[in-house]
Formats: C-alpha cells, sequence, structure tokens
C-alpha cells in the first residue's frame, strides 16, 4: 500500500516540475542564445542583406505585430462585450442562450488556418481589402472572438445577483445599469481579458500568412497595406534557412512581447488582491 | 466546394495521392487526413500523463499562493506562441533525433507528437484541475475525518471520480493538436506520403498553409485545398461540440 502512494506521489511532482521546468526551459534557450543579437539596431532596422532578413533588423515587423494585433482586439473586444450581454441580460429564451454558446464554442474549434482560409477567401478577395493590415486583423478578431466572449460571459454571470436586483427595483433601465455600474465595476478585468487575448493573436501565424503577410514590407502607412509580422517573420527566417541567429532574436523579441502582454493582464488582478488585504 | 463535380467525396477523402497540377490531376486528402489523426494521438499519449499527474498535484495543494503561481505558469506556456514552439522543436526534438539516433532526417511524426504534446499541456491541466479541485473540495472533509491520507485519497478518490475530467481534457488537447498548424508544419517533414512513425507525414493544416499561395483561383487545386480544410473543420467542430456536451453534463453532476 505504502509503495503505491509513494509512487502515486512521485509520479504528480515529477509531472508538476516538468510542467513548470518547460517554461524556464523555453524561456532560458531563447534568451541564451539571443543575446548577441538583441541589439537597439536590430530592434530599429529594416530587414536587409540578401536573401532578404540575413541582415539589418525586424522594426516592420515589430510595429506591423502591434498594430494588427490592435485591430483585432477592437473589433473582438465590440463583439465579444454585445454578444455577452445580450446573452446574459437581455436573452430570455433557454434555448436561444444554449445556441448561443454552442455556436461560441464551434467558433473556438475552428482551426486558425481555416480561418485563414476565411479570410483570404471573402475578406481578401470577395469584399477586395486586397493582402492587407486590415483584413489580417479582422480575420485575427474572429479568432479571438470566442475566447474574450466566454470569459465576459462567466464576468458577467458571477455578478452578485442582489446588485441587479436593487437597480432594477430602483426603477433604473437595464442598459443604465450595464453601462454605469457594471462596465466600472468591472473594467480591471475587462481590460486584462483583452490583454490576454492580444497576446493570443499576437502569436498568430496561421491566419496572418494568408491575409496579407509579406516577407518584406516597410512600416505600414495605412491600414489597407501589406505589412511584416514578427511571427511569419521568424517562420520564413527558419524555414529557409536565411539567418539562425536573426531567427533567435525574432524569437526574443516575440516571446517578450507576449509575456509583457501576459504579466499586463495580471497586473489588475495582482493591485487588486492587494487592495481587499 | 466545386471539386465534387469532378471528384467523388470518396475518392477525395480515400485518395492517396495529392497531386492536383498533373496532367491527370489527383486529389486525395488520406494521408493528410492520417497524418493529423496520428501526430495527434501521439500528443497526446505523450502529454496525458504528465497532464494528470500535474493536475492531481495542483487540485489537492493546499498552498494558495504556490497554487496561483503554478497556474499562472501554465497560462504563460499556454500564451507562448506556436511558431515558437516550432523553431525550438525544430533546433531541440529535431536535432536530438538527428545527431543521438543518427537518423537521416529527424523530421517525423515522433518529433511533431512530441512538440504538439509540450503545447497541449497546459490544456489538459487546466481543464483536468478544474473538475478535480471541485471533488477534492466535496470529499475534503470527509477523507480526512477518516483519518485517510492524502495520497489514498488521491489514488482511491479523486482519481476514478476525474474519468469525466480526463476524458474532457483528452478531447480538448485532440482537437487543439488537430488544429495547430505552424508548430507541426515545421517540424514534421510535409510530404504526402501515409504516415509511419519515424517517417515524414503532412498534416491538413501544413498542406494548406503551405499550398494555398501557390494555387490559382478557382482552379482544381484551389478547391480541394478549401474542401480540405471543411472536413478539418468539421472533425473540429465534432470534437467541440463533444467536449461542451460533456462538460455541462459533469459539472452538473458535480454540483
Amino acid at each position: 500500500m505504502k509503495r503505491i502512494d509513494f509512487s502515486l506521489r512521485c509520479w504528480t511532482v515529477l509531472s508538476t516540475v516538468f510542467s513548470i521546468g518547460l517554461l524556464f526551459f523555453l524561456l532560458g534557450f531563447v534568451f541564451i542564445k539571443a543575446q548577441g543579437v538583441i541589439s537597439l539596431n536590430f530592434l530599429l532596422a529594416k530587414p536587409a542583406g540578401f536573401p532578404v532578413g540575413s541582415a539589418g533588423g525586424i522594426w516592420p515587423a515589430v510595429i506591423g505585430s502591434l498594430l494588427v494585433t490592435l485591430i483585432a482586439s477592437f473589433f473582438a473586444t465590440v463583439l465579444a462585450f454585445f454578444t455577452a450581454v445580450y446573452s446574459v441580460f437581455y436573452c430570455r429564451h433557454e434555448r436561444i442562450k444554449l445556441v448561443i454558446n454552442l455556436i461560441v464554442q464551434c467558433i473556438a474549434g475552428i482551426p486558425s488556418i481555416v480561418l485563414g482560409l476565411f479570410g483570404y477567401a471573402f475578406l481578401v478577395i470577395k469584399l477586395k481589402l486586397g493582402l492587407s493590415i486590415l483584413a489580417s486583423g479582422l480575420t485575427l478578431a474572429i479568432m479571438i472572438f470566442p475566447f474574450i466572449q466566454i470569459r465576459f460571459q462567466k464576468l458577467f454571470l458571477e455578478t452578485n445577483k442582489q446588485l441587479l436586483e436593487a437597480s432594477a427595483s430602483l426603477g433604473i433601465n437595464q442598459s443604465y445599469t450595464i453601462i454605469n455600474l457594471l462596465i466600472p465595476m468591472y473594467s480591471k478585468q475587462i481590460l486584462s481579458i483583452i490583454t490576454l487575448a492580444s497576446g493570443f493573436a499576437m502569436g498568430a501565424a496561421a491566419p496572418v500568412m494568408l491575409t496579407g503577410c509579406m516577407m518584406n514590407a516597410p512600416v505600414p502607412k495605412s491600414i489597407a497595406s501589406p505589412f511584416m509580422s514578427l511571427p511569419y517573420h521568424l517562420y520564413v527566417l527558419i524555414g529557409q534557412g536565411i539567418s539562425l541567429e536573426n531567427a533567435y532574436g525574432t524569437a526574443f523579441v516575440l516571446m517578450i512581447l507576449v509575456l509583457l502582454l501576459n504579466l499586463l493582464a495580471a497586473v489588475p488582478t495582482l493591485l487588486g488582491m492587494r487592495g481587499k488585504r | 466546394m466545386q471539386i465534387f463535380q469532378e471528384v467523388s467525396f470518396l475518392d477525395f477523402i480515400s485518395g492517396l495521392t495529392w497531386n492536383p497540377l498533373a496532367n491527370e490531376p489527383a486529389v486525395g486528402i488520406l494521408p493528410m487526413i492520417l497524418a493529423t489523426f496520428y501526430v495527434s494521438i501521439v500528443a497526446v499519449l505523450i502529454s496525458l500523463p504528465i497532464g494528470i499527474g500535474c493536475a492531481l498535484e495542483l487540485a489537492a495543494l493546499e498552498n494558495e499562493r504556490l497554487k496561483g503561481i503554478f497556474t499562472s505558469i501554465l497560462g504563460v506556456l499556454a500564451g507562448i506562441p506556436s511558431v515558437i514552439y516550432g523553431f525550438i522543436g525544430l533546433l531541440v526534438v529535431v536535432k536530438f533525433f538527428e545527431t543521438t539516433f543518427m537518423f537521416a532526417t529527424g523530421e517525423s511524426i515522433l518529433s511533431g507528437g512530441i512538440v504538439l504534446a509540450v503545447m497541449v499541456l497546459p490544456y489538459i491541466v487546466s481543464s483536468a484541475t478544474e473538475t478535480m479541485e471541485k471533488s477534492y473540495k466535496k470529499y475534503k472533509e470527509t477523507s480526512q475525518a477518516l483519518g485517510v491520507s492524502k495520497s489514498y485519497m488521491l489514488r482511491a478518490l479523486i482519481l476514478p471520480n476525474a474519468k469525466g475530467a480526463i476524458l474532457t481534457s483528452m478531447i480538448l488537447a485532440f482537437s487543439r493538436a488537430m488544429g495547430e498548424t505552424m508548430a507541426v508544419m515545421m517540424v514534421i517533414g510535409n510530404s504526402p506520403i501515409l504516415p509511419k512513425l519515424l517517417g515524414k507525414g503532412e498534416t491538413i493544416p501544413a498542406l494548406i498553409a503551405l499550398e494555398i499561395g501557390t494555387a490559382g483561383l478557382g482552379s482544381l487545386h484551389y478547391h480541394g485545398l478549401f474542401t480540405a480544410g471543411f472536413v478539418l473543420m468539421m472533425f473540429l467542430i465534432f470534437l467541440n461540440a463533444l467536449f461542451y456536451l460533456i462538460k455541462k453534463n459533469l459539472t452538473e453532476h458535480l454540483e
């Protein structure tokens, strides 16, 4: 008996250590290898050399990634917010709610590459948006929409029912309650959800590479121009064996950006915890 | 969908050759379907024992602060872009196979499975922990009152009770693994042949990502790729609906 218990403990502890260790391995691997490459010049220069990317920097890719993430999270947030509000506060039929949930779940299940195909066929070709930041941003918005919607819905469902009843019994209409009570109350959580989702959008390469990403493009001038993005740049650098050092550098920058977003998302919760004590 | 005017549906999903640009174009995606399943199964098999062990430990952890730290670390692990996983997989896993076992090429279904296993690990852990935590809280006081040791409780109570949780986390991980594009594409070798564990293969997402740029608008090739995407999407929507329904049943059962 003792022996089984002991091996069970060993198993659980070892697997936990392994999972936690993985992150440090990933971070350490990229950070150590990227040390020699990272410089202000690498960050701020355009890709150069022949083939393109073997020298120079990644500035347009950084800007492109940030812009497309911004567009994606804007559209996705608007859509997700209203869907969540509708399904929690306004929808009276259980069946419609179930259908909404099931559909959102299905959107969450669509693989990113198929979303990329959709973006390419519908947004780029049918709507004639062309290979552009806007098309990519919209495609990414569809990708992160379920992520945001599910979390918003959970947040709203956990609202204190008494609060809602009190404001309803004061004769305040529901939209006023939502705008003036719920949004200020949850502003921190909402922000942190959006930040997390934008980290997710920033790392996605598959949808972007079909809808507007280029190997070499200048810093985008408008939202209708093609752009460079970090994940795709990394993929091309390593996939075509252009430059291993620059690939490490790009991976490093991408990872730092995503980690930063993750940290930012954690800040409001940490602050909230301190406030409670 | 226009492709079915030229090829029957059965031929499309059971054909063995993918060569849409030949004089007699052949569009069979069976090798890709099989490779997609194969890689995902390998990934889930590798990551399931680790994930479940980790979930058990997390569910039974009393120290709230430590638990918070672990959960956020797993969150970061889930947030790392797939390209980076592929990149590291190419430089570590593939290279490991090439140097240690002297393979001609380390790009294989197995390395794809290993990279994917790492990627789906956080999903398995978080999904399984959620349910296990609930049953842990439910039985905690009773088993403490009976003087049962923690590991006995985990083994005899929580683990058998978590069968549903394990199943749902498996489905979730499987659907994640099937839809993954970049990481797999970078380490699997990408040749449309029937997959073997140590041989190359090509998954459906990789096929789409690699060839859509060169397919002419409206050609057979183009429609073939879209239909491949459609097949993949059908599988995934089915899996996701299954996941959602089982999970819904499960949480109602626990409460």
